[in-house]
């Protein structure tokens, strides 16, 4: 359950996307509607923030920008996230997009009717009239100036005419006499060099005269005469006249007279006013386009600054309103996938925290249900490893199948019985078993034909002859239920019960023989011993035709009596329980001794010994085997007795069969071999090829090989002739010796 | 005492110029917006001559710089826009392991200005509060450029370390009406700027 904690969290995440928060966003804009109202007033040339201008466009296109990349930043991060196909990525473009276009056609529209008033209400500033009206008020101004100028200059040329004529050393007096005549504000003389010859100034404060711009005294020194206005400074307008000073003396140099004469206050106020309002109303008109660029640039600024706003609250509150949808369909998606500890954080009452809600619940209820799916499927495997485990290890096999007879479930003993791999055919028809393995045909025609009955439970033994001989097996089916889709199958339980059935005759068989030598054996001496003294009593007597009569009868019977005693010690031995003398004995030695019996006699057979190196060691008895070699070798010569060049082989190895070290003893020969009738029941008492055999060497081969816990099999080889293969326990030669040694012991101890 | 120095093969230093300026410059041209300036009317602003002397009083300047309106600015004037012209004047010592350091500077103000009912060019000293009427815009220009007496340091200067003098002049384009600005920042008919001159203070 730690996973349930993982919440997600829906506006604080979108936020940290955006790269900035509201509050700061909300700080930027309002700093940058005070810059652009500074800039605005900035525009107007006002006295506040005229010098500011400058750094104030600086600031806004600075914060422009700065906003513009923050836009430009979500833009590109909007096209990335859509690229990968990220949650929420199409309706926050959806979102965008539409707040975007209802932004930009307001904006868009006072921007455009702003600007057309804007201009038109710069342009009204303007008049004709008003134009020719100041025009002819300067004209006017100084027109009234010429007048007064041109008497001005008359006064002065008429105080030149005079001053030419005075001495030098009364020209102070003669200019202060002139000026207070004149009403002058200011008389000099001036020399030819520029310097001050006499002045006479009517200020009290003033004491230095005013200097005429060298301009006016180039003018001077071609003797032409300058009258003109002159504003000085915050003295107001003056009227300055320089009219030269001819001296009659021919060697005097050329003075100039400078005449400043103040213009009434009055009329100088008026001149000054028309004089600014012109120069005001000429300024303006020239700076009319540059002022309509102006504001054109401080609106578009603010335009720009409006619509980077608006997209930015745009992605802003598209972020803010798809979160919780790009939540759900992230938190959807994990589901989906099988991550059912999703939990969405409920951030409000709303439809979305209902949906939030309703979500969470959900995903709960499906951790649940699925954690009680995994809990029975981990019981059901438990429950089916079990029941696997216990077929497994069943002595039975067990083969279950459908309704259309496909094998489906087959255990381990089923194939160790069938000694074949079972489990090659899941998923097949069960007649593609007998297809492939003719020896099972009967075993597969047993089923079959208990399936198409419809039996619902049946048993019945099967004969099978498989590659180690008869095979019996028990079988019982049983019909399971139909369940679900899955129609009625079958399930088939069989035991292989060869040796059950072997053991049960082999017992049978022991006990007739113990009742027939029993039951025959005692009548027999008394049959002999009768026929005997009939003989020797009435042989003598008895003439020759009588007593060839008496001999032959007597022989025959004393004859059958013997052949039926040998018969009787022969079912007694087959009968007799065995008494072993267990020793550790090397097979290939006993084979050598029993073989070199029959090489010392006169045979037309060929007896080939193929003996492994070394010493193959069992525990046996070497009475009991030897009496098995010496009966498999009489079998094989009676064999062979027909057979030209007869030869029999006898091998001896050392073989690995079921992880278990054995010792293999193979008798081989080329006679005509055994018929396919008789070698199913080879080893069965009374099974015999030859007319005068008893029937029980076979069988006896097989019971003292069993005694010994080994296994004996009849087959044909490859010439053609008779091959019997013995298998018994290897024991290793050390432990041989030992084991030798201590029942030597044993047995000396014992005598 | 006298001690004249007139300039020969003035070196020109490195401009400075305000960051404020350029980031102007920058945000009108990304406007795009167009200009109506050629190449051929372009104002010129350089210096003619200048040298110094000293007195008992101290080191004293002289200069004329030679100055020509574009005819936009031309047209300005005429039309009562006020050109302000500045002039900086830098004493700097020099130092041979650190950068050098400015010592003593002069910041001088030239209004020009057009009186329409003299139909005169009015030239105003702004510091010192004097003023001359010129009936040729020619002969205002010229008037506004000239520095005619400038005490340069009413100190005696360490006569052991080296000194140089830094001169220039320009168009003051902060002191244009505020729709105008605009125009001269980006306008090279506004653009009148002499270079640095500078030469070593001989004494």
């Amino acid at each position: 359950m730690g996973h349930d904690k993982q919440v997600v969290f829906m506006a604080t995440g979108s936020l940290k996307r955006t790269g900035f928060g509201a509050l700061p966003m909300l700080v930027l804009f309002v700093l940058l509607l005070v810059s652009l109202y500074f800039l605005s007033d900035a525009t107007d040339n006002s006295e506040h923030f005229g010098q500011m201008y400058s750094v104030l466009l600086v600031i806004n296109a600075a914060s422009l920008v700065l906003l513009g990349a923050l836009v430009v930043a979500n833009i590109f991060t909007l096209i990335r996230q859509r690229r990968i196909n990220a949650a929420g990525a199409r309706m926050t473009s959806r979102l965008v997009v539409m707040f975007v276009v209802l932004s930009i056609v307001p904006v868009s529209v006072v921007y455009y009717f702003s600007l057309q008033f804007l201009h038109r209400g710069i342009d009204s500033w303007f008049d004709v009239r008003i134009e020719a009206g100041l025009d002819d008020a300067l004209n006017l101004s100084r027109a009234a100036l010429d007048v007064k100028l041109h008497d001005v200059l008359n006064v002065t040329i008429r105080m030149a005419e005079e001053l030419s004529s005075e001495p030098a050393a009364t020209l102070p007096l003669t200019l202060y006499d002139h000026r207070v005549r004149s009403g002058a504000a200011e008389l000099t003389l001036i020399g030819g060099d520029g310097r001050i010859v006499a002045s006479s100034l009517s200020g009290l404060t003033e004491i230095i005269p005013n200097q005429p711009p060298s301009e006016m005294l180039v003018l001077m020194r071609n003797r032409q005469h300058y009258i003109g206005l002159d504003p000085i400074g915050d003295s107001g307008l003056y009227v300055r006249a320089l009219v030269p000073v001819l001296s009659s003396r021919s060697d005097s140099e050329v003075y100039t007279l400078q005449a400043l004469y103040e213009v009434s206050e009055r009329f100088s106020e008026l001149a000054e006013g028309v004089q600014s309002a012109y120069t005001r109303y000429n300024e303006l008109a020239y700076l009319r386009t540059p002022l309509k660029f102006s504001y054109t640039l401080t609106l578009s600024i603010v335009l720009v600054l409006s619509l980077l706003a608006a997209i930015w609250a745009a992605f802003h509150s598209a972020r803010r309103l798809v979160a919780p949808v790009r939540d759900l369909a992230e938190a959807t998606h994990a589901v989906a996938e099988g991550d059912y500890s999703k939990r969405l954080a409920i951030a409000s009452d709303d439809e979305l925290g209902f949906l939030a809600r309703s979500f969470n619940d959900m995903t709960r209820r499906l951790a649940k249900s699925r954690q009680e799916a995994v809990r029975g499927r981990q019981q059901i495997e438990g429950q089916r490893a079990y029941l696997e485990a216990v077929l497994a290890n069943l002595s039975s096999g067990v083969i279950s199948m459908g309704a259309d007879t496909v094998l489906r479930a087959v255990n381990r003993s089923a194939q160790k019985n069938l000694d074949i791999d079972v489990k090659r055919y899941l998923g097949r028809k069960l007649s593609e078993l007998a297809a492939d393995h003719v020896f099972l045909k009967p075993f597969v025609e047993v089923i079959m034909r208990h399936h198409e009955q419809g039996d619902a439970s049946w048993q019945e033994e099967v004969s099978l002859l498989g590659k180690h001989g008869r095979l019996m097996l028990m079988c019982r089916g049983t019909v399971l239920e139909a369940t679900g889709k899955r129609g009625g199958g079958l399930v088939l339980v069989f035991d292989d019960v060869t040796a059950l059935i072997q053991a049960q005759r082999d017992a049978a068989w022991g006990e007739v023989a113990q009742r027939l030598a029993h039951e025959i054996k005692n009548p027999l001496t008394p049959i002999q011993l009768s026929a005997e003294r009939l003989r020797r009593r009435y042989l003598q007597r008895m003439d020759a035709d009588e007593a060839e009569v008496l001999d032959r009868s007597t022989r025959t019977i004393v004859n059958q009596v013997d052949a039926m005693k040998k018969m009787v010690n022969a079912f007694s031995e087959y009968a007799r329980v065995p008494q072993l003398n267990l020793r550790f004995m090397d097979i290939n030695q006993l084979v050598r001794e029993v073989l070199d019996l029959y090489r010392s006699s006169e045979l037309n057979t060929c007896i080939r010994e193929n003996l492994a190196a070394g010493k193959l060691c069992v525990e046996g008895d070497s009475g009991r085997l030897r009496q098995l070699l010496h009966n498999l070798l009489k079998n094989a010569l009676e064999a062979v007795r027909e057979t030209p060049d007869s030869c029999i082989t006898v091998t001896t190895r050392s073989v690995t069969a079921g992880g278990l070290e054995q010792v293999e003893l193979c008798i081989d020969d080329n006679g005509p071999g055994i018929e396919q009738g008789v070698l199913e029941n080879i080893f069965e008492p009374y099974v015999s090829t030859k007319p005068k055999g008893s029937g029980l060497g076979m069988a006896i081969v097989k019971k003292i090989i069993e005694e010994h816990g080994g296994t004996i099999t009849a087959g044909t080889n490859d010439a053609g002739g008779a091959q019997i293969m013995i298998r018994l326990m290897l024991v290793a030669d050390s432990e041989n010796e030992t084991k030798d040694d201590q029942q030597a012991s044993v047995h000396d101890a014992g005598l | 005492m006298f001690n004249q120095h007139r300039l020969t093969g003035l070196l020109p230093a490195v401009a400075v110029t305000g960051l404020s300026r350029y980031l102007v410059i920058l945000l009108v041209l990304a406007c795009c917006l167009p200009v109506p300036v050629s190449a051929a009317d372009t104002g010129l602003f350089q210096l003619e001559d200048a040298h110094t002397w000293r007195t008992a009083e101290g080191d004293f300047l002289g200069a004329q710089f030679e100055i020509l309106l574009s005819s936009g600015a031309e047209e300005a004037v005429k039309n009562g826009v006020p050109l302000v012209f500045e002039f900086q004047v830098q004493v700097v010592k020099k130092n041979t392991w650190i950068w050098d350091s400015v010592e003593i500077e002069h910041v001088l103000y030239r209004e020009l200005r057009y009186h329409a009912l003299s139909e005169s060019y009015q030239v105003r000293d702004v510091s010192a509060v004097s003023q001359g009427n010129y009936r040729r815009l020619d002969d205002a220009l010229r008037a506004a450029g000239s520095i005619e007496k400038l005490l340069l340091s009413g100190r005696v200067l360490d006569s052991g370390l080296n000194y140089e003098i830094r001169l220039r002049g320009s168009l003051d384009i902060e002191s244009l009406p505020t729709p105008v600005r605009l125009i001269a920042y980006v306008s090279s008919a506004w653009d009148m700027t002499s270079k640095w001159f500078s030469w070593p203070l001989v004494r």
